[in-house]
């Protein structure tokens, strides 16, 4: 389990003044959906004590009609004060101090009416609940993600943000209320950011089926290429994959006859942490292999899915004494080899799709290819 | 110990994809979604059997398919049919020219042998049904916003006066050639009583400029008779060789707006001239200031050969003294410069300067970069209006301006001899910009301008969506803005102020010897109307009428809040 993960899923379908926000459907839909993905052993494996689910209220929900002055206006959630409260109940002790979390992941979730400010650059901002009249309330999720980056309290941050991005210059960006100070290290946290459109776009939600629940295109999308989508040789899917795969899928991933504007996806910058999620498919198995210790210094194997499932393009494993490297889907992937056996060999395991793969490799008398599907007994090379 | 064959690699197959147009970008990528090839037109590359998708694309449009590589199969080749993508030039084949009209652009044209300027307005092609009569009304009235001055804003044409006589509803297209002198014109198009946004154009000795527009309906607004203002900045520009009148269907003209739609889509995928440099210089010298743009973009150290020989092709084909040919020199030299400051390379020669600039570029980049020079910014702000406005646009240069706002301000035609000098280099430290960053430094410092300018926002947008917004001064309303923005503390530690300052100004796209006046101008308000003894509500009071007289809407008491 992922024990020191945790999330902020914030959902608006309802806002104060209704004519300038008008009634979603979506949101609530889709905070249950990344909160499912979250929780599951396949998923986010996240404790469900370190989530935070920020949705309209049901009595608001069920009557979208609802005029300002029927409602106190302290109803109107999910607010400002409440994010942030539910932010600082994540981040901060008793005691008020910071709770570190190093090798933890922050995952910020935000559906509803948004927009952007382009004279603060990149990013977006989610407009609250209580906004209306010439109240602008909202968060900037971009700003709030860098500040929580800036504090280094995670180790990682994921910001997916599920909102219009329509360009909206005069309205400063509502923030957490932290210290401005940056901490050590800041630049070296990782972020993946998810747009629902670029600067002015505006999103989407709509029925995935005839007759199914109206959910936002972008979340489904995530959710969908997270259990859909070729992972590595360790069952695992990079943020730059995962921007790759939502790119060239896009059309395919929106219901057919519509044509939402395409995400908006900001990996990790390189020199930072690769970032990676579990691959959500059901087919993956854990494969061991076996190499012997007096291999030659040059020793080579290059590993991929046959056709006509090769999801799995070629990769090349490369080893020394006490590692194989791994290059072809992903940045370089290191695994560490066990200790020599009784037989004089070398164990490692890589989690696989249980379809036919072939392996090779640069041993003159054996450069035939292996066929094998992963899931059977350990392949000795 | 156990032995192993270092030369033994697993099988790979070559793969060869073409496209039929020979311009759209192509993108190779594996299973995993890594891209493993690129090319425009076509790309090679030895690849593993596996699964493959292949990505071609101009502009928006873009084909996907899934491609699989078997270990058996031998050599392969694919090739793609064209894509039907939207255009405003004239190609055959595009999804927006209607071949009943093809005739129409055949016609004998005025400007055989001559210089001069074409302006073609059209609706989008429609297949299956002619143009309906609102699209044909808007088309009309798009046309009669438009016409061509001198830089010095002297009347060339005004379509208001063709467009009468044009058989528009049977045609849906307006064709205006003018046979002009080289040198730099403005192609206007009115906003309203008060302002106008205008593309620079330059008529070259050799070359003529085709401007192609389209009218386009509002896609947010279903089953309505919504159409968008022409946009200058969509527009396909053409040079076209004064001597040589080509057919519409001439296929470098697809690799020509391809290009056009790349750089407009901010791509840094270049090389759409290929290998075909030499003949652009004699054909097509706009397709190499296009593409040595998107080859400049993200130029590595390796690749600075075949940017060089595309810039220099440029220069062959359009001179030494074309404003954009400058300002890719400059790029060139700077982005150059900071690569091989990196890695340790001895540095370049900076680029000789031809002379003063005749007028401003063609190219939104060349703009940008021109200001980025100390020599060329302050002789833009010469050669520009008193007050002027440049657009945050994507491909051409376009700025707005109050009707009337440019003087006798260019100071040379093309083609003229010029003495090629060596100057020395442009300057890194520009005291205007310095001077202006040091002021507005100051005027966040001042405390009193954190409450009024949150204020004063919240005035303008309250008139935001009323007519006539867009009547506004857009630099005092950007500024405004801007100083909203930088108010934010987390920026301001993440950045500094003094950073903050410097990104505001430059984010005007103004010279900056025009700078010291806007904040003169700024400063000098604050503290006639009191502010800076606190007086916020007087200020905000002020500013209330000057939108509401703008907006027209009397001289009533503002709101205040």
């Amino acid at each position: 389990m992922a024990a020191d993960d945790c999330a902020v899923l914030v959902g608006i379908a309802r806002y104060f003044e209704s004519s300038t926000y008008p009634p979603l459907q979506g949101p609530v839909h889709d905070v249950a959906s990344v909160y499912e993905w979250l929780i599951s052993k396949s998923g986010g494996d996240v404790p469900e004590a370190n989530i935070r689910k920020l949705v309209t209220d049901k009595g608001l929900f069920d009557n979208p009609n609802l005029k300002p002055e029927d409602v106190d206006l302290s109803e109107w959630k999910p607010s400002l004060a409440s994010i942030t409260s539910s932010v600082f109940s994540l981040i901060f002790d008793r005691h008020k101090r910071f709770i570190r979390r190093p090798n933890g992941r922050l995952y910020l979730y935000f559906s509803g009416h948004g927009f952007t400010n382009e004279k603060v650059g990149s990013g977006a901002a989610l407009f609250t609940a209580e906004a209306g009249g010439d109240d602008h309330a909202n968060l900037g999720g971009t700003l709030c993600a860098e500040a929580l980056a800036n504090m280094r309290i995670f180790g990682q941050i994921v910001l997916i943000m599920d909102c219009c991005r329509d360009e909206l210059s005069a309205s400063p960006y509502g923030r957490l209320n932290l210290t401005d100070a940056e901490a050590d290290g800041a630049q070296r946290v990782p972020r993946l950011e998810i747009y629902a459109g670029p600067k002015g776009a505006r999103a989407q939600e709509g029925a995935l089926t005839p007759d199914g629940p109206i959910a936002g295109y972008l979340t489904n999308a995530v959710l969908r290429a997270l259990r859909e989508m070729p992972p590595n040789v360790v069952g695992q899917i990079s943020a730059n994959r995962l921007n790759d795969y939502i790119s060239w899928n896009w059309s395919r991933l929106v219901p057919d006859g519509t044509e939402p504007p395409k995400p908006r996806i900001h990996p990790p910058f390189t020199d930072q942490t690769v970032m990676y999620f579990p691959s959500g498919r059901e087919e993956l198995v854990d494969q061991e292999f076996s190499v012997p210790v007096d291999r030659s210094p040059d020793f080579k194997v290059w590993l991929q899915s046959m056709a006509p499932n090769s999801e799995l393009p070629r990769n090349v494993g490369m080893f020394t004494d006490k590692i194989v490297t791994w290059v072809g889907s992903d940045p370089p992937i290191d695994i560490e080899l066990s200790k020599p056996n009784d037989a004089g060999r070398q164990t490692f395991a890589l989690r696989l799709l249980a379809i036919p793969h072939d392996l090779q490799m640069n041993v003159p008398d054996r450069t035939a290819p292996l066929i094998f599907t992963p899931g059977g007994g350990r392949v000795d090379l | 110990m156990s032995t192993s064959d270092s030369s033994f690699e697993p099988i790979s197959v070559h793969l060869t994809i073409t496209t039929e147009d020979g311009a759209s970008e192509l993108l190779l990528l594996n299973g995993a979604y890594n891209q493993v090839g690129q090319g425009i037109g076509s790309l090679s590359v030895d690849v593993a059997p596996g699964a493959y998708h292949v990505r071609q694309r101009i502009g928006d449009t873009e084909f996907i398919e899934q491609i699989d590589i078997g270990a058996d199969d031998g050599p392969k080749t694919l090739t793609f049919k064209p894509l039907d993508f939207p255009s405003p030039a004239p190609i055959i084949g595009t999804s927006t020219f209607p071949k009943v009209n093809a005739e129409d652009w055949k016609k004998p044209a005025a400007l055989v042998g001559r210089t001069g300027i074409r302006v073609a307005i059209r609706t989008p092609g429609e297949m299956s049904s002619p143009s309906s009569i609102s699209m044909l009304k808007h088309l009309r009235a798009e046309t009669e916003r438009l016409r061509i001055e001198t830089m010095d804003g002297h009347l060339v044409c005004d379509f208001k006066d063709s467009s009468e006589s044009a058989n528009l509803e049977e045609s849906a297209l307006f064709i205006r050639d003018l046979a002009v002198q080289p040198g730099h014109y403005v192609l206007v198009q009115s906003i309203d009583g008060e302002r106008q946004q205008c593309l620079s154009l330059i008529v070259h000795p050799h070359w003529s400029p085709r401007i192609y527009l389209i009218c386009q309906r509002n896609q947010e607004v279903k089953d309505s008779n919504s159409y968008l203002p022409v946009s200058l900045d969509d527009a396909s520009i053409i040079y076209w060789s004064s001597e040589s009148p080509k057919s519409p269907s001439q296929p470098d003209l697809i690799r020509l707006e391809a290009a056009r739609q790349a750089l407009a889509s901010d791509r840094s995928f270049g090389g759409f001239t290929g290998g075909g440099v030499e003949k652009a210089v004699v054909r097509e010298p706009m397709l190499l200031l296009l593409d040595a743009y998107l080859l400049l973009k993200d130029m590595r150290l390796s690749e600075a050969p075949q940017v060089l020989t595309v810039i220099n092709a440029a220069a062959g084909a359009l001179s030494e003294e074309f404003p954009d040919v400058i300002a890719l020199r400059y790029g060139f030299w700077t982005a150059l410069r900071t690569k091989e400051r990196s890695q340790g390379v001895p540095s370049l020669e900076p680029p000789k300067n031809p002379g003063p600039l005749s007028g401003p570029p063609l190219l939104a980049h060349s703009w940008r970069l021109l200001l980025n020079c100390a020599k060329t910014n302050a002789e833009l702000s010469a050669i520009m209006p008193s007050e002027f406005f440049p657009k945050a646009s994507r491909t051409w240069f376009v700025w707005s301006e109050k009707k009337g706002a440019r003087g006798n301000n260019v100071r040379a035609h093309l083609g003229l001899p010029s003495a090629v000098q060596d100057v020395q280099a442009p300057e890194e430290d520009d005291i205007a910009l310095r001077i202006a960053q040091v002021a507005l430094v100051a005027l966040m410092e001042t405390g009193a301008v954190q409450g009024w300018v949150g204020q004063l926002v919240k005035v303008a947008r309250r008139h935001s969506g009323s007519p006539g917004f867009e009547t506004l001064d857009p630099i005092l309303i950007q500024l405004i803005d801007g100083l909203s923005a930088i108010q934010n503390p987390l920026l301001q530690t993440a950045y500094g102020r003094e950073e903050l300052a410097r990104r505001l100004l430059l984010s005007l796209s103004l010279p900056t010897d025009r700078l010291k006046d806007l904040l003169n101008m700024l400063t000098t308000a604050i503290t006639k109307e009191g502010l800076m003894r606190g007086k916020t509500s007087q200020l905000i009071r002020v500013f209330s009428t000057y939108l509401l007289q703008k907006l027209g809407k009397g001289d009533g008491a503002p709101p205040i809040d």
